[in-house]
């Protein structure tokens, strides 16, 4: 549900990150934060537990300048990946306008990876979302540790809507922007005129 | 999506309204359920964040809506009100129906000495951006079906992320 001002001529958007527990999501996000300039940027907000994980979500506002005359803004967001807090990532989902996915490529995430999946598309229809419907991109993180599935095995597990995807290595920073990049030229290419 | 002239119009009376009920040295914001701010003012100098507000007023209401459905589902969300307070700062957010969306009216005050009152302007003030936002939404709302963009291109893209240097 993006936010388009035709007289100041801003857009605002949101995207969120979702994706299984430690599986990188908010790693993208500080990446985006570190690698962007003080006038970009917006102050990162961060609900944690004591131990870093996210309790309730990561939030970064992000000023990327105009294009064909609107100021564009986008809102990014992380869900809590923890299975327990699906209240939390229901509610964060309320007015998405693009996801970015965040697969863990490690073996042993597969499953949990297939149920957050699963969970996204379950939680987007309780809203009335069409999860073939929307900007997703999914993206394949952690390529950079041992014992991992091929991306081939992943596309075919997880990506049976054939959404954009992206290898990344997030710690590093690889492949956090062309990601990011990909999902907001779908957004605004989603962009309903009007109102 | 919500529209502007709509916005900006409403703004212009609920300014005069804050300003009149006395609570423009507080902030106060309106924000929708996903989070983003379409309205805020103070006239005090301190810069705030207005986006990250924004989000943690939705945030919190919506956390605070979902608990209170433990307690009782038979109670409509527009009955609540949010506080988070000490005896003379905090937090007050109430919920307004606007059109056929729900918006968060929340407002962020220090320093005040009869709070009840205060609470009070700030509910008045919950109705008359309903009746600004119902009142002016017919004329300002005209819906079309096609996309606002067409055929961006890769290069539109890359220009407006320069800053990350990829």
């Amino acid at each position: 549900m993006s936010f388009v001002n035709y007289h100041t001529k801003e857009i605002n958007c949101k995207i969120v990150y979702y994706g299984p527990g430690l599986g990188g999501k908010t790693t993208n996000l500080q990446f985006v934060y570190q690698k962007t300039s003080g006038e970009s940027k917006g102050s990162i907000i961060s609900l944690n537990t004591e131990n870093e994980r996210t309790l309730f979500f990561d939030f970064l506002p992000l000023d990327l300048g105009e294009i064909r005359g609107y100021r564009t803004r986008f809102h990014l967001y992380t869900v809590p990946g923890q299975v327990f807090y699906e209240a939390s990532r229901r509610l964060i989902l309320r007015g998405v306008d693009g996801i970015i996915f965040v697969a863990d490529s490690q073996l042993e995430k597969m499953e949990s990876n297939l149920d957050s999946l699963k969970d996204l598309e379950t939680n987007l229809k309780a809203q009335g979302y069409d999860i073939t419907k929307l900007p997703i991109v999914i993206q394949w993180n952690k390529r950079d540790l041992p014992n991992i599935s091929s991306v081939k095995d992943m596309e075919k597990q997880l990506n049976k809507h054939n959404f954009t995807s992206f290898e990344a290595v997030a710690i590093k920073g690889t492949g956090v922007f062309e990601t990011l990049k990909a999902v907001t030229k779908l957004v605004l290419m989603n962009l309903k005129g009007g109102l | 999506m919500t529209s502007t002239n709509l916005v900006d119009t409403i703004s212009y009376y609920l300014k005069a309204d804050i300003q009149e009920a006395g609570l423009d040295k507080h902030l106060t914001i309106v924000c929708r359920q996903d989070g983003m701010p379409v309205f805020a003012f103070s006239t005090a100098s301190e810069s705030t964040d207005h986006l990250a507000l924004g989000a943690l007023t939705a945030g919190m209401w919506q956390a605070a809506l979902a608990i209170s459905n433990y307690l009782s589902k038979d109670e409509a969300e527009m009955d609540y009100r949010l506080s988070f307070d000490s005896t003379s700062s905090g937090i007050y957010v109430v919920p307004v129906c606007v059109g056929e969306e729900k918006m968060y009216l929340g407002l962020f005050y220090k320093d005040v000495l009869n709070l009840g009152q205060l609470k009070m302007k700030l509910r008045q003030l919950a109705i008359k951006v309903a009746d600004y936002w119902n009142k002016y939404h017919k004329e300002n709302i005209k819906k079309e079906d096609g996309t606002l963009f067409t055929n961006i291109t890769d290069e539109e893209i890359d220009n407006i992320f320069a800053f990350s240097g990829n």
